[in-house]
């Protein structure tokens, strides 16, 4: 262990004594990541385009409309039923609210369809649409509750309160929508950015064998083995500071709020660290160059994270894609992010997070079999 | 005591034997030299006895024990400086040493001292804390012996130390390898140069096709081609010149055309070289200097494969 340490040490040493690569590995990413937060969630701050699709056209589904019309919070747009499927997803609007046939009658009943509504911009942009219209449809069935199913007591109760005669106890609720978007995107960029710092990481040890340098290391009482490990260390430790220093500028001087507790996001990034330094181990491994290394993290690192939803939600995807997106870690470390925005708990993405780490374990296996494979030192004698 | 023994040592790339069934000896505070052109197997013999290349058959001790065991323990007593510049860009010339050095279990003030001592072993004690890209390919070079020694090992291996660099600095690695085994430490010294082999070795081998055909003192490798002659013959242009009709000649071994300088290996007792004159002038070639050489290194190596070393 100690070889370890002190290999690692000197490669810290060798990665940072160049003051560029302190910009690169680490100022760079942070700053990026906090101007991405700070410009999306800038600009996302102007009204939600909501469509919506009135199938019912009685009083209580316009009352409703115009409900939400009040919170000032949505530009509403009517839209035809044969359109708003267009509409969605052109993006002319950003989710489609449909209002069903007979609302009006299932709510006297005391039995509402559940309201449906469509995007392709994922869960979390319509958490707040979707709360919006659950708490008018719990008022409404409280009106229905209170009149005991009698349909007179009713229309004069639900008069009552449109009119203004029933008062409506309501307390503001914090929008962070538009947050967890900008967050989303952002992590999903972050993401990235850990996976082009693990592999360039990795391929120091290419350089090194270039360089003969390795010759020499190895030539020493140390193993290849040992060697490795050093170079795995070095890259979780840089990715772990990346992680720290993010969320830090972003808790402490950016203070936005994502919808994902500091420690959560820590703990699926560096989950997924080890996964992205498993990759970079696979890149160097199966490099026999450091160029070839640079074409292996372009040809690896970009389609697997458009496909994975780190540059758009996965939703707006075909199926096939979204199926193979599974296939990858970062697919699951997004999904973990997007259910925590959503209001899910940390135990439900424990499993994405086991999902991870055993790609990593597969990764590294892989990596560990080539290397085995490879003859090790062998090769670049 | 025997530093190195080697029986019947072989390691094969697929089909072709790089090092085939090689017996060797080198005995505590040598300097042994190894002599051989390219592709004659000597960096595949270095790279096993370094620890770097398994072997496929064949037994390696090294001071006494099995290279296959004690692998860690045998690595620590060795220092290899190799052919190529094995150093950080990166760091000074101290941190170079220090980190090489701390490879093999030196710290504190051990390290610290042993690190001073190597650099002015090497004359670079003024330049210790200056990065290597500001030096000479010798001082580079120096550098690299540096790093390898610092840890002060039994048996240094030394793969071509000197190529590329100028006079001086060459002169300073010759005697810095003298001092060395001076100060205890046998040294395997490979190197192109015969007259660094011929200057600084105690005893050589010459390796040819993975096979060491000789080895002994420089006086005892001589030997081998006491009876015979080297006549090296410079020509206007050697173009025209059919070397068949030369080897035809009774008495000549060997010949070898080396631009327009040709290379005659000649039996001494017979004399033939008014046949040889002639014969190359009846080719119409123009002959400018005839030489007879005594036998160095370099023509017992030309007896030996029919090649000289820089083929």
């Amino acid at each position: 262990m100690s070889k370890i340490l002190y290999l690692a040490c000197n490669n810290l040493r060798l990665i940072f004594r160049k003051k560029s690569n302190i910009i690169v590995y680490i100022i760079l990413p942070v700053v990026m990541i906090s101007a991405l937060m700070t410009i999306t969630s800038s600009n996302s701050a102007s009204a939600i385009f909501m469509g919506v699709v009135d199938r019912d056209h009685g009083r209580i589904s316009q009352d409703m409309i115009s409900f939400l019309e009040r919170t000032g919070k949505f530009e509403i747009t009517e839209l035809a039923e044969e359109s708003f499927e267009e509409a969605v997803s052109s993006g002319r609007v950003d989710f489609a609210f449909i209002i069903p046939q007979n609302f009006g009658q299932q709510i006297r009943k005391g039995r509402p369809e559940k309201l449906k509504i469509v995007s392709i911009k994922g869960g979390a942009a319509t958490v707040f649409i979707e709360e919006y219209a659950a708490m008018y449809t719990e008022n409404l069935l409280d009106i229905y509750s209170l009149s005991e199913g009698d349909a007179e007591i009713f229309n004069r109760l639900y008069s009552n309160q449109i009119n203004g005669k029933a008062k409506l106890i309501s307390s503001y609720v914090s929008d962070n929508e538009l947050n967890k978007e900008a967050a989303q995107m952002s992590w999903g960029l972050f993401i990235i950015l850990i996976m082009i710092s693990c592999s360039t990481t990795a391929t120091l040890v290419l350089k090194e064998k270039r360089e003969r340098t390795y010759y020499r290391i190895i030539s020493a009482p140390v193993s290849y083995r040992e060697y490795i490990m050093a170079n795995v260390l070095v890259n979780f430790l840089i990715s772990i500071v990346q992680i720290i220093s993010a969320l830090l500028i972003i808790g402490m001087i950016v203070t936005f709020d994502s919808g994902i507790a500091s420690w959560q996001i820590f703990i699926i990034l560096s989950s997924f660290s080890t996964a992205a330094v498993a990759v970079g181990m696979l890149i160097m491994v199966f490099s026999d160059s450091t160029s070839t290394a640079r074409m292996m993290i372009t040809l690896i690192i970009t389609p697997s994270c458009m496909l994975s939803g780190c540059f758009w939600p996965k939703t707006i995807m075909p199926k096939a894609l979204q199926y193979a997106a599974d296939f990858l870690p970062q697919s699951w470390v997004m999904d973990a992010i997007t259910t925590i925005q959503g209001g899910g708990t940390f135990s439900e993405v424990g499993l994405n997070i086991l999902i991870v780490l055993s790609f990593s374990t597969f990764f590294f296996l892989l990596a560990a079999n080539k290397l085995k494979k490879s003859n090790n030192a062998e090769n670049f004698i | 005591m025997n530093i190195v023994a080697i029986e019947g040592l072989t390691r094969k790339f697929g089909d072709i034997a790089a090092v085939d069934n090689m017996n060797l000896t080198i005995r505590e505070g040598e300097i042994y030299g190894l002599l051989g052109p390219n592709g004659a197997g000597k960096s595949t013999l270095i790279n096993i006895l370094s620890g770097l290349l398994k072997m496929n058959s064949g037994k390696v001790e090294l001071m006494g024990m099995d290279i296959r065991k004690g692998h860690n323990n045998l690595k620590k007593k060795i220092g290899v400086v190799p052919q190529d510049i094995a150093i950080y860009e990166d760091l000074t010339a101290r941190e170079n040493v220090n980190f090489f050095s701390g490879l093999y279990g030196c710290r504190g003030t051990e390290l610290k001292q042993n690190v001073i001592e190597a650099l002015a072993f090497v004359g670079l004690i003024e330049n210790a804390d200056k990065f290597p890209k500001a030096f000479s390919g010798g001082m580079k070079r120096r550098l690299n012996i540096a790093c390898a020694i610092a840890h002060k090992p039994e048996l240094i291996i030394m793969d071509e130390p000197t190529v590329g660099i100028d006079p001086q600095s060459r002169n300073h690695i010759l005697e810095s390898v003298k001092e060395l085994n001076r100060r205890g430490s046998t040294i395997i010294y490979t190197s192109h140069y015969m007259e660094e082999i011929e200057a600084v070795c105690d005893r050589a081998g010459i390796i040819d096709h993975g096979k060491l055909i000789a080895e002994g003192t420089g006086d005892e490798l001589k030997a081998i081609v006491s009876d015979k002659q080297f006549i090296i013959i410079g020509l206007e242009n050697a173009d025209g010149l059919d070397v068949s009709q030369l080897q035809e000649i009774d008495g000549i071994v060997n010949v070898l055309k080396d631009g327009n300088i040709i290379k005659i290996e000649n039996t001494k007792v017979i004399n033939n070289w008014d046949k040889i004159i002639r014969c190359i002038d009846m080719q119409g070639v123009r002959i400018s200097n005839i030489e007879s050489r005594t036998p160095t290194l370099e023509t017992v190596f030309l007896t030996l494969t029919g090649r000289t070393l820089r083929d």
